[in-house]
């Protein structure tokens, strides 16, 4: 005790102060003096003494009084424990001692009494005191301690209980009230686990009984646990056995964890790294978005009802439904989900399954979906927060939404639409909701499908960059097997073309000499008599020359012009085909091309064939007229109702006076010429009911002008085109 | 007096093959192996048909039977050549006759005789 103890003695008699005084000062305590009852109680608040010596006799208040007030008035709350110790002059009073004593005051000292009595009866109460107050102290800790370990057990995030070595339960928190399913915590006390319905056949039976007999902790595999919302949790157990380790047991503690959340997670990333494997093996376009869609759909993933998406046209300023995969109606949802539900698959079967096909041209909710397309508007809220990446969603009870009016069809009541984005592009978004299931949209589903979102993203634009590499793969592919071809048929062409014109040449050269011939031996015939004998021989060249001159007359039908097979036809695209077959030839003898078409030029009938042949000869006729460098111009262009075609070069050009003839069979200015190229080319326009014409200046080049109509119909102008066939030889 | 006919041809053989056909039916006949030539019997002798050779060496019939018409108008002109199906072709229109030469005269012989009666009609 470092601090000097304080005693308060209240007493009307002077004589005890002066003893007190002389006594308990020598003994090293402090004394404060009350001489009333209401002077003591006084002091007490204010000196706080550590023991009060209280005489019963006094003026005014008497002891009991005091020790009444002192201990009942409130006012006295914070000073109420103070030892009170009694002093009673009068002998004997019983049962006001044992009243007092009875209400708690610490000692009865009947006067007279000795100071060596009042020094060790206040010498005890200083420690019995001590002795109370520890006591005090140390329930405080205990009551600590205990309210420290219940809310430990309580709040514990795991379910806890305890049985003694019957089974019984002896507590248990609210996490394992929930498990169990009980609606108060004091129906679980005291049942037996062996023997209460509750746990039949449960893990807690099991493991119980484990620690029980072998004296070991238990440790469960993971358990599937049926919830009272009809959910399933997955939990996991541990027991241990209760007691000191030398001694025997004395019960079990139980720890279960409900680990769901840290399952349903690994699962979601498992799921996720399968849904992304799977999109990354995707690389037809339709596929993955089928694919992403089934995800998003399925059972083992995130089981949304239905999904769709929308991608992003930026030129159009739209988004277009690309894919929408869900049930039509009620019906068709029943039957789905009934038939999954038989099988039920595993994600990774599921993808495999459903996830490559895509939907056949009669799935009603495909062919909505791709149906759409809507705007990006200011007052389409949709379009302008998938704009800005954010997520869209509805509620069921929002009624009144800005939506795009286009897709109503769709009948959406709460709905979420992620946005796809990809290093910083927005390529399309993903639409998902509920329809036909009572369920609602939860947090998590949300955040999963962004995640989700975000792959197929990337996958899209891998997929789209892919197929646009295999269009132009085969576009490439195309346009060499048509170059392949049309080189082939060009050089058929000009062969034929070039075969006919030898034909006829050859043809009519014989038969001037024939002529001669057949005219002479007929002229012999005519003046020799049929006795003579030149007659015979006469008779015999004559019709040997009538029968070369018909032989000669039928090879030449084989050349004649056909009459125009007519198609309709883009004339520009010919003229295109006919100077790229032409352009390299040209360049290699430095001349130049220069094409000029009306790009708007409608298609028409005319036999492609033969226009071909035509600005082959034309053209040829262009290139043999330069010496050196030079160029050619190919321009074609509507002209009234005529489609005007001209081929012109910087050639050597006609002089005026041959301008007339250079039509005319067999003329030629060329050493190996035929002198039958413009003459066929201006049949052939002639026989499309079309007309040629040229102007030219000797040193300056030479234009050919060719005039088609397009209004000419195979059908109507059948007739026509008949007696427009000629026959050239 | 018989009828005279210019004949342009620039193949001998042929200038004397149908020479003495035409002779042989009657006709007096004028010869010519090219434009030069032609063009001065025309111009000398009047006569009342040409028979002109589309191709002439280095030349063209038809030019040519631009040059004769020019000179004398109402001359009949037949086309005699070896190439066929040219009529509707360029001034071959223009010609009153075009025959495809064989070594069977007949219808050159028919067709001078319809176009000379029909010009004496004229006359």
């Amino acid at each position: 005790m470092n601090r000097t103890k304080k005693i308060l003695l209240i007493d009307d008699e002077q004589i005890m102060h002066d003893l007190a005084f002389a006594y308990l000062e020598k003994a090293g305590f402090q004394l404060i003096s009350a001489y009333s009852g209401e002077k003591g109680l006084k002091l007490i608040l204010k000196e706080r003494p550590d023991v009060v010596l209280l005489d019963y006799m006094m003026p005014g208040m008497d002891g009991e009084a005091v020790f009444n007030e002192l201990r009942r008035n409130p006012a006295y709350k914070e000073v109420r424990e103070t030892p009170v110790i009694f002093l009673s002059a009068r002998g004997g009073d019983e049962a006001l001692k044992q009243r007092l004593i009875k209400r708690g005051i610490v000692a009865y000292l009947q006067k007279p009494f000795g100071l060596r009595e009042l020094s060790n009866i206040i010498d005890n109460v200083f420690i019995v005191n001590d002795i109370r107050r520890h006591n005090r102290q140390l329930r405080r800790e205990v009551k600590l301690t205990r309210d420290f370990l219940v809310q430990i057990v309580q709040n514990a995030p795991v379910g806890i209980f305890t049985t003694n070595s019957s089974g019984e339960i002896l507590l248990a928190n609210r996490v394992m009230q929930g498990f169990l399913g009980v609606d108060s915590l004091e129906k679980l006390y005291k049942l037996n686990v062996f023997e209460a319905p509750l746990f039949e056949k449960t893990f807690i039976v099991e493991g119980v009984r484990h620690v029980l007999t072998q004296g070991k902790p238990w440790q469960s595999e993971k358990i599937r646990w049926p919830c009272t919302d009809g959910d399933y949790a997955i939990l996991t157990a541990r027991f241990v056995p209760l007691g000191m380790p030398t001694s025997n047991i004395e019960g079990v503690i139980g720890l279960v964890e409900d680990v769901t959340d840290r399952e349903r997670h690994n699962y979601e990333m498992q799921m996720l790294a399968q849904i992304t494997f799977a999109m990354q093996q995707a690389t037809d376009l339709d596929q993955l978005l089928h694919l992403v869609l089934t995800a998003i759909t399925a059972g083992p993933a995130l089981g949304f009802t239905r999904a769709m998406i929308f991608l992003l046209d930026n030129k159009r300023r739209e988004f277009y439904g690309a894919m929408g995969v869900g049930p039509k109606d009620e019906t068709d949802a029943f039957r789905i989900w009934s038939e999954l539900e038989k099988e039920n698959l595993s994600l990774e079967q599921f993808l495999k399954r459903y996830g490559y096909a895509v939907p056949d041209e009669h799935d009603y909710l495909n062919n909505l979906v791709r149906s759409i397309r809507f705007p990006i508007r200011e007052e389409c809220e949709i379009s302008q927060t998938i704009l800005s990446r954010r997520i869209y969603r509805a509620d069921a009870s929002d009624n009144h939404r800005p939506e795009c009016k286009q897709l109503k069809p769709l009948d959406l009541q709460e709905f979420i639409a992620v946005p796809m984005v990809t290093s910083n592009k927005l390529i399309g978004m993903i639409l998902a909701d509920n329809k036909f299931a009572s369920r609602s949209i939860s947090e998590h589903h949300v955040y999963l499908l962004t995640l989700i979102a975000g792959q197929a993203a990337g996958a899209i634009e891998r997929a789209h960059a892919y197929q646009q590499i295999e269009q132009e793969k085969q576009k490439l592919e195309k346009a060499l097997a048509d170059l392949k071809e049309a080189n082939e048929r060009l050089i058929h062409s000009e062969r034929l073309a070039a075969i006919g014109e030898m034909a006829a040449h050859v043809a009519h050269e014989i038969r001037n000499p024939l002529v001669t011939i057949g005219g002479f031996a007929r002229q012999l015939l005519k003046k020799c008599s049929k006795q003579s004998a030149l007659y015979d021989p006469a008779k015999i060249i004559a019709d040997e020359v009538i029968r070369l001159e018909q032989i000669l007359a039928n090879v030449l039908n084989f050349t004649k012009l056909p009459s125009p097979k007519l198609v309709r036809a883009s004339i520009t695209e010919l003229i295109q085909e006919v100077s790229e077959q032409l352009k390299y030839e040209l360049s290699q003898q430095q001349i130049r091309m220069e094409v000029q078409l009306q790009p708007d030029l409608p298609e028409f009938y005319f036999d492609p064939e033969k226009i071909k042949q035509v600005l082959f000869n034309l053209l040829r006729n262009s290139q043999q007229s330069i010496e050196g460098e030079g160029i050619i111009g190919i321009e074609a262009y509507a002209y009234g109702k005529d489609c005007c075609i001209t081929v012109s070069d910087n050639g050597s050009g006609i002089p005026q006076d041959k301008l007339d003839m250079i039509f005319n069979p067999f003329y030629t200015t060329k050493e190996h010429g035929t002198g039958l190229g413009l003459a066929i080319s201006q049949q052939i326009i002639h026989d499309h009911g079309g007309d040629i014409k040229v102007y030219s200046e000797p040193g300056m080049g030479t234009v050919f002008k060719i005039l088609l109509p397009m209004d000419i119909h195979p059908e109507k102008e059948d007739g026509k085109l008949e007696t427009l066939n000629q026959v050239i030889y | 007096m018989s009828q005279k006919i210019l004949l342009v041809e620039d193949e001998r053989s042929q200038r004397i093959l149908y020479q003495q056909i035409l002779e042989e039916e009657g006709y007096q006949v004028y010869v010519a192996k090219n434009s030069a030539e032609a063009l001065e019997i025309v111009t000398r002798h009047r006569p009342d048909l040409a028979i002109l050779d589309i191709r002439l060496a280095g030349e063209d019939g038809l030019e040519l039977m631009g040059k004769l018409l020019s000179i004398s108008e109402d001359l009949p002109i037949i086309l005699h050549t070896a190439y066929g199906a040219w009529k509707d072709n360029f001034r071959g229109k223009l010609a009153d006759a075009y025959v495809v030469k064989s070594s069977d005269s007949t219808e050159l012989k028919t067709v001078v005789r319809d176009l000379l009666k029909a010009r004496e009609a004229q006359i």
